[in-house]
């Protein structure tokens, strides 16, 4: 994300940052800092010579927010709310958050299913089988995600090849979230119940933007995110969604690894 | 026009029963100059247009013919190079030691009309029959050919069998060939290739044990086979226990201590449930948010195929799959059972089940049972989804007192009989009862069952169904306190190593081998050494010795097989030798797409036949098919050999032949007690301070939850979160995953309170790094 330049030379007015800004924050999205909207503003209206409709502008901010880190400097406008000192303190049994805060999910970790069969799950994606039962099935891998780490398939089971798409059978959690602000406060939530739009990437990416209302409840450090305190709002931040997938499988074997030492 | 009928069966019992049948019991018997062949003369009449005929009803022995190569390679294993088999001529002649039975078939149908083939009815038995044709054939070209299509040796089916003769299916012929063909090319070329680029290594892969040279050998279903077990054995070695934990909710009324499991039965993570199980407490309340009240049942069990007999007598008849086809097989050939090699599991309804279940009323053991089904207590079998259109599921097709058995016989024949009584009866009918109740946040579930009318498990002891406890009244709405909360912890534990019962559903899965030779290929890898097998863990069939003790949380899977009812002893697990671990490891390393270790080359050779078998195929294709196939692998494997070669000098030569563990290596199930949260002074009941009715339990009372194997529907549940469990073997796929030994943890919440901050910090499940020490401080 290119860092505006304090002066810009075309600014974009006042009024029209005012304008894209409650269009933004009506359909939920935190407020924008100034200096984020500006470029994408000006960029346009310097390409074309008319003003291009509120609706594509709204777009493409919301796109860009989505896709921001948003504890990035001139993202988020400076009175975006955030975690307020106490919310991971665990003397605290129960508190409630009063104000709606924008975070983004840095981490998620599957509660429901042990470590272990989560890497053998990843075991065998990566050598291309699932199971359906007890059948063991040959997935021939996507042309797009990753053809380039097999090699040739040399002889395809016309039965394998229908069944490609049960690999990736969507986990019910519950899962534990590790969420940050927008001054870069992190805190674990935990799904206490289903929110439909959380789940393991790719079902959802890292920097998957959630705003937690008004109201949502935090248990001893804990954020208990359920539907009626919680929107998700999507997106992701490419460069940590990349790194988490490939690390995913290691993690896990870390975690096993020094887990099995630990003295409770 | 009356003349000569030639009828040849596949064996010689076959051929001697159907003999008595046809002929009244009346025939004249003449030698032949192969000892096991009598030739049977009587007469019948056909009926038809084939009217009253001579008949001389005689057999073969299996395969009259064999397929090989030419004599120049058959010298050395080394050249001509071993892929040149792949092309090479393949010729198939009589067997030498079966020219006495085909010079008999040629010399009776030299004067016959017709030639009836009396094989058994499927692929090997057509194709066996194609033989006989074709012997029979050399002296009599004008030869009518006949085929009878029967299912078992019971006289009203062999008549009606003998007057209603169809024609040969040489699909099923072709099918057949084209395996023979592609088994010998491509065991011949990978057994040889293996052969020669192993024995360079020394050792006992040099040589045999009798001194001869070592032959490592390859078959196409074997390596599969042999994966599978590899593949459980590493899963097994690899695996690492977790600890988990869950919440659990008891109260007591009309003096009934009712159970509410947790929906979420149980989590990964000590900090969340702890938090989750505070919030229980400080709502103190609990609301009846459903009850339900319905009729349940337990179904009878599907009509019996081989591959459910072969995994039941693993189970309960103290006999492996191998043992228990041989022993159905006499039981088939005296008459007493229908054909035992069936992939059916629904009867044909034209088939009158009842007068097969009144030749049963005599027993004195289920002949009560027997009678009143006939008395009007009979239902109509369920009817499975598969049918291979040539026999009818196995069941008994004659009486047969205990007496006229040996023990093995004894035992598989009360099995099929009880099994088709349980078919023919009544599901088993019971009363549920579901009380949900939300406290706190969360969600708790009772379950009762009633049985109210037992039925087919009457004669059925191999399946059971027990009472649990009956819930007292509840009503939706009602809010209550409930008596007991506790946190429980567990920890998941290894699968057991492959079973037979296991190994085979595996194989029937995956398409490796068919009902009929399954049990061979399993018999081939042990005796090839590279599979053991050994009793399946004898450990522990109480709930009871739990934690500390090592292997304790192997209990509970034993504990999932006894409730299963009768015995349960006898099953074999299987464990690889270290050559067959090298073996799987080796090929599995080189890296392409398709390892011999892996199912789906076999598979794709099993689905092919069955192309030929419907026509969509053809013989030529499919053998041209597979040898691309099987030469791209080939090629490869030979530019790898390098890593297969590696993989078997990574032990000491001498190690080769052993198993790849030692026999009474166990896997230490829970790491040790060190897992357990350190409750100050356990055991001494301390008032709480939130709640005041949790009580504090001692800390090491060990409760098995999950293993009501009783098949109705509180599983559901639990089952929804695993893998679908298969028909009929519920207790297997749990055993694959970690069915739970769960140890009471007590907490109180003064407890809870002072822990607070030290169980959330010493949560294994936490990553420190992603902890900021800022936030976490206080």
């Amino acid at each position: 994300m290119a860092q505006p330049t304090p002066r810009p030379t075309p600014t974009a007015s006042s009024a029209a940052i005012q304008q894209l800004t409650t269009s933004l924050v009506q359909s939920g999205l935190p407020t924008p800092h100034p200096s984020f909207l500006q470029p994408i503003l000006s960029s346009i209206s310097s390409t074309s010579q008319r003003t291009p409709p509120l609706s594509s502008l709204h777009a493409t901010a919301r796109l860009r927010l989505l896709a921001s880190d948003l504890t990035g400097p001139n993202i988020l406008s400076p009175t975006t709310p955030y975690f307020p000192p106490n919310t991971s303190n665990v003397q605290i049994p129960s508190q409630t958050l009063s104000t709606d805060i924008p975070v983004q999910v840095l981490d998620i970790e599957d509660l429901g299913k042990s470590k272990w069969e989560q890497i053998e799950a990843l075991e065998s994606e990566r050598k291309g089988e699932t199971t359906k039962g007890r059948e063991v099935i040959r997935v021939i891998p996507d042309s797009s995600d990753n053809a380039s780490s097999l090699s040739t398939p040399a002889t395809q089971t016309s039965a394998a090849a229908n069944q490609a798409s049960t690999t990736n059978i969507r986990s019910a959690g519950p899962f534990r979230l590790l969420l940050q602000d927008a001054r870069g406060q992190k805190a674990w939530g935990f799904e206490l119940k289903k929110v439909e739009k959380l789940g393991m990437p790719p079902y959802m990416a890292i920097g998957c933007k959630v705003v937690l209302k008004r109201g949502c409840k935090v248990a001893r450090g804990m954020v208990l995110l359920e539907p009626a305190t919680v929107v998700v709002l999507g997106g992701k931040i490419e460069a940590l969604d990349k790194v988490w997938r490939e690390g995913r499988e290691g993690r896990l074997r870390d975690a096993v690894n020094t887990g099995t030492g630990d003295s409770g | 026009m009356p003349g000569k009928i030639l009828c040849v069966a596949e064996k010689p019992s076959i051929s001697k029963a159907v003999a008595g049948h046809l002929s009244g019991g009346e025939y004249q018997t003449q030698n032949t100059r192969s000892t096991y062949i009598k030739n049977y003369c009587f007469s019948f009449n056909f009926g038809g247009s084939w009217g009253n005929c001579d008949v001389v009803m005689t057999a073969v022995i299996g395969h009259l013919t064999q397929a090989h190569f030419d004599e120049e390679y058959e010298k050395s294993w080394n050249f001509p190079p071993p892929q040149s088999l792949f092309a090479a001529p393949v010729r198939v002649n009589v067997v030498k030691d079966k020219e006495d039975i085909s010079s008999n078939i040629q010399a009776q149908a030299r004067n016959a009309r017709a030639l009836f083939i009396w094989t058994d009815c499927d692929r090997e038995g057509e194709h066996i029959g194609s033989e006989v044709r074709t012997e029979a054939l050399k002296t009599n070209p004008n030869l009518d050919i006949k085929r009878a299509r029967f299912s078992n040796i019971e006289r009203a089916h062999v008549i009606h069998a003998a007057k209603n003769p169809i024609d040969l299916d040489d699909r099923q012929v072709n099918a057949v060939a084209a395996r023979i063909e592609l088994d010998l090319r491509i065991g011949y070329v990978f057994t040889r290739w293996l052969t020669t680029s192993l024995r360079p290594l020394g050792g006992p892969l040099a040589i045999a044990d009798d001194g001869k040279g070592r032959v490592i050998s390859y078959g196409s279903c074997q390596f599969p086979t042999l994966g599978f077990v590899v593949d459980r054995y590493f899963r097994v070695k690899n695996f690492v226990p977790e600890p988990f934990w869950g919440i659990k909710i008891t109260h007591r009324r009309d003096g009934i201590d009712v159970m509410f499991n947790w929906k979420r039965h149980h989590l990964f993570d000590r900090a969340v449930v702890i938090i989750l199980f505070e919030r229980c407490l400080s709502a103190k309340i609990a609301q009846v948010t459903k009850v339900q009240e319905k009729p349940t049942s337990k179904w009878k069990p599907l009509p019996l195929t081989t591959v459910e007999l072969q995994k039941m007598a693993s189970r309960f008849l103290r006999m492996n799959s191998q043992q228990a086809m041989s022993v159905a097989e006499t039981l088939y050939n005296k008459g007493f059972i229908s054909y035992p090699r069936t992939e059916t599991d629904r009867f044909d309804k034209g088939m009158n089940l009842g007068a097969l279940v009144d030749k049963q009323t005599q027993d004195n053991r289920w002949g009560a049972f027997a009678q009143n089904l006939v008395n009007g207590g009979f239902h109509q079998p369920r009817e499975g989804r598969h049918d291979d259109k040539a026999h009818p599921p196995i069941h008994p097709v004659a009486y047969c007192a205990p007496t006229a058995l040996n023990a093995e016989e004894g035992r598989v024949y009360e099995f099929i009989t009880r099994r088709f009584l349980a078919c023919c009866s009544e599901d088993a009918k019971g009363h549920a009862t579901d009380v949900e109740i939300e406290y706190g946040d969360e969600h708790f579930g009772a379950h009762g069952v009633v049985v109210l009318e037992r039925n087919y498990l009457d004669v059925y002891p191999y399946e059971n169904w027990k009472n649990s406890v009956t819930l007292p009244k509840f009503t939706v709405g009602e809010r209550f306190e409930p008596t007991e909360a506790m946190v429980t912890e567990g920890a998941t534990t290894a699968p057991g190593y492959l079973t037979e019962p296991d190994l085979i559903a595996l194989m029937d899965a995956n398409g490796i081998g068919t009902d009929a030779t399954m049990a061979e290929h399993i018999d081939k890898i042990q005796k090839r050494k590279y599979v053991f097998t050994r009793p399946k863990g004898a450990s522990g069939n109480a709930p009871a010795p739990g934690r500390g003790g090592r292997g304790g949380g192997r209990g509970g899977r034993g504990g999932a097989a006894a409730g299963e009812g009768a015995g349960g002893t006898g099953v074999q697990e299987f464990i690889p030798s270290t050559l067959g671990v090298a073996l799987v490891t080796g090929f599995d390393g080189m890296g392409f797409d398709t390892s011999l270790s892996k199912p789906f080359l076999r598979k794709e050779m099993e689905l092919r036949m069955k192309d030929i078998c419907e026509g969509r195929t053809t013989r030529a294709e499919m053998v041209r098919q597979n040898i691309t196939q099987y030469k791209q692998v080939f090629n490869q494997s030979s530019e790898r050999l390098d890593v297969l070669k590696s993989r078997m000098s990574e032990n000491s030569p001498l190690s080769v032949f052993l198993p790849a563990t030692d026999f009474n290596d166990r896997q230490p199930m829970v790491a040790s007690d060190a897992r357990h949260v350190d409750v100050p002074s356990c055991g001494i009941t301390r008032t709480a301070q939130i709640a005041s009715r949790v009580k504090v339990v001692e800390a090491t009372t060990c409760l098995l939850i999950h293993l009501d194997g009783d098949g109705d529907e509180c599983d559901d549940e639990w089952r929804s979160k695993k893998p679908k469990p298969i028909e009929g073997d519920k207790e297997i796929t749990w055993e694959m995953k970690a069915a739970s030994m769960v140890t009471r943890k007590a907490w109180d919440t003064t407890t809870l309170l002072e822990m607070g901050p030290q169980i959330l910090e010493a949560s294994p499940a936490i990553p420190t790094s992603m902890l900021d020490p800022v936030l976490w401080a206080k």
